[in-house]
């Protein structure tokens, strides 16, 4: 029987289920978090240090201590003003690592750390998108080109639904985020039915589960505030003032926790999106 | 008296000390006067000014339960952050990875509008909570009338005026003042709040990159640039909360029997702040309340 558990947890860690990753806390570390998200099925896990190191030791640091793991660098990309994203990886593992400038009242340094498994998510393929993320080997597509945005996902990605919060009918689930800790959900929906509708849809439905409606919030509300906020956006395609001014906003309250829906416009295609967070 | 005395002082001798004796005693009583008198109008300024501290108090630290409540706010919406980061980072395709932003945004958006809600209630909050520690500690002195055919235990379980006023929560209502009767004529105890600020929340900006050539190997023809987004609020104006209280009583005329001494107006000053805490992600967000000012 141990020699049974024993292989068992060789064959875990040999697929890394079980790898300590704390080498990755740097020294002078002054605050540490672990995150699990799982993301329509596919498990990434996120650390995240404060710590009173420079960025230049940072740098330093995690190169030394992921060569020494076996760790390759991949790329980076230091952006003086504000962070550098780095990327390391060993066979189909990869950690990404995010450094952030100290901000305004926000003390030291924060790295944020996310490892992951390239093969399981790239493995799913896209396949029209249909069975996880999109893969690298439609990645010739060009900013403009239509491979691979929402209207290119025609059956729901992996996931699973919120017994106690309805979807829309007819809708096509784009993407499944659960969080640990805090534990919250986010699921994403796109559908065809208009706003109206489907603002009518939750506050009809959510009765049914005990949920009672405790805000509903247009964002052009914020009206210029929101020109200042999303100036702080690269100009172009990704997202635009209309898009966020389209976002309709129900917050919920109930047995279960808390739910945010958010209804807008789909920001690639035709239809809207409807947004869920649940949080307990 | 004094010429009885004068008189007689040769064959009595008993009783000189008398006149001093009087006139001491009503020293003494007028001294007594005095400290009772002062004691009384020091009990009704203990009055007000434990209103107004309990006031000011309880307005403080509801303010910084407020702030507290931002800052779990502050915590779900930095673990939305990290799971949208995640997600992001591990996705290939450009116009799928501008999609989820997209979406991200708007959710990140939609909880910083509910922080804003958040935040825009706890003025209100504060106030209401502030004028009912005040009237409750203001010390109403208004006697509970007895009905005819009335028992005790009745008379007991009735609740007063004024305590059917708080119920009523009536105290919310503009001039929030409260006013009775006695024998002596009107009296009335009212508090005054300072303007309670809004706090406002600001948003922490944290990049989270969506593409770039160097690190995804992805979206040729992208901008490689860290993409802001809101992750989650790095702090709120106004966060000392400094809430002051004015408290007012008066009690109608009464003749203290001394040069006209009477209660009239008193009035007492408190104000508390928050102190400690943060709304910032995963950092403490107790918040403690303390008296600044009395007077």
């Amino acid at each position: 029987m141990p020699l049974i558990i024993f292989i068992i947890l060789m064959g875990l860690n040999f697929l890394g289920y079980t790898q300590d990753f704390s080498f990755l806390k740097p020294p002078s570390t002054f605050y540490q978090r672990e995150q699990k998200v799982n993301v329509s099925g596919q498990d990434i896990k996120a650390y995240v240090f404060q710590t009173t190191l420079t960025e230049a030791d940072l740098i330093d640091f995690y190169d030394r201590v992921l060569k020494d793991k076996g760790f390759t660098k991949a790329s980076e990309e230091f952006q003086q003003a504000s962070t550098g994203f780095f990327k390391y990886t060993k066979k189909s593992q990869v950690i990404n690592i995010q450094i952030m400038k100290a901000q305004g009242d926000f003390p030291g340094v924060t790295v944020v750390a996310s490892v992951y498994n390239q093969s399981a998510i790239s493995s799913e393929g896209c396949s029209t998108c249909g069975g996880g993320f999109p893969s690298d080997n439609s990645l010739t597509s060009s900013p403009g080109s239509t491979a691979q945005n929402f209207d290119s996902i025609t059956e729901d990605l992996p996931g699973e639904d919120l017994e106690f919060i309805p979807r829309p009918p007819g809708s096509i689930r784009l993407v499944n985020v659960k969080n640990d800790a805090p534990f919250m959900v986010n699921i994403v929906y796109k559908c065809s039915q208009s706003r109206e509708e489907l603002k009518k849809f939750y506050k009809q439905n959510m009765d049914y589960h005990y949920w009672k409606l405790t805000a509903e919030i247009s964002s052009s509300q914020l009206g210029d505030e929101l020109k200042n906020l999303t100036g702080k956006l690269p100009q172009g395609p990704p997202v635009s003032l209309d898009v966020l001014t389209s976002a309709y906003n129900l917050y919920f309250k109930g047995p279960y926790g808390e739910a945010t829906i958010v209804i807008m416009e789909n920001p690639q295609g035709e239809g809207r999106v409807v947004s869920i967070l649940y949080r307990k | 008296m004094f010429i009885y005395f004068s008189k007689e002082k040769i064959n009595y001798f008993k009783g000189q000390i008398a006149p001093f004796l009087i006139a001491s005693i009503a020293i003494v009583v007028l001294l007594i006067m005095i400290t009772v008198n002062i004691a009384r109008i020091g009990l009704f300024k203990t009055d007000t000014s434990n209103a107004a501290d309990a006031g000011a108090l309880a307005g403080a630290t509801v303010y910084g339960q407020g702030l507290m409540n931002l800052g779990f706010h502050s915590d779900n919406m930095f673990g939305f952050y990290l799971a949208a980061a995640a997600v992001l980072a591990s996705c290939r395709s450009c116009w799928y990875a501008w999609g989820m932003y997209a979406v991200f945004m708007a959710i990140a958006l939609a909880l910083y509008l509910l922080a804003k809600a958040m935040a825009g209630k706890i003025p209100g909050n504060v106030r209401e909570t502030a004028y009912s520690y005040a009237f409750q500690n203001i010390g109403i002195e208004e006697v509970k009338p007895h009905t005819s055919g009335e028992s005790y235990e009745e008379w007991l379980l009735k609740k007063s005026r004024f305590s059917q006023w708080m119920d009523d929560e009536e105290y919310k209502n503009p001039p929030h003042k409260y006013t009775w009767d006695d024998r002596y004529g009107q009296n009335y105890a009212q508090v005054i709040l300072d303007p309670v600020p809004t706090p406002t929340p600001h948003i922490l900006w944290r990049p989270v990159v969506v593409i770039g050539r160097g690190l995804f190997g992805c979206c040729h023809g992208c901008l490689c640039l860290p993409m802001p987004f809101i992750a989650a609020l790095s702090g709120v104006s106004h966060e000392n909360g400094p809430i002051g209280v004015t408290t007012q009583k008066y009690r109608s005329d009464r003749d203290f029997g001394l040069w006209k001494m009477r209660y009239g107006t008193i009035e007492s000053y408190a104000q508390a702040e928050t102190y400690g805490g943060s709304v910032r992600p995963w950092s403490d967000h107790t918040y403690d309340s303390r008296l600044v000012s009395t007077k």
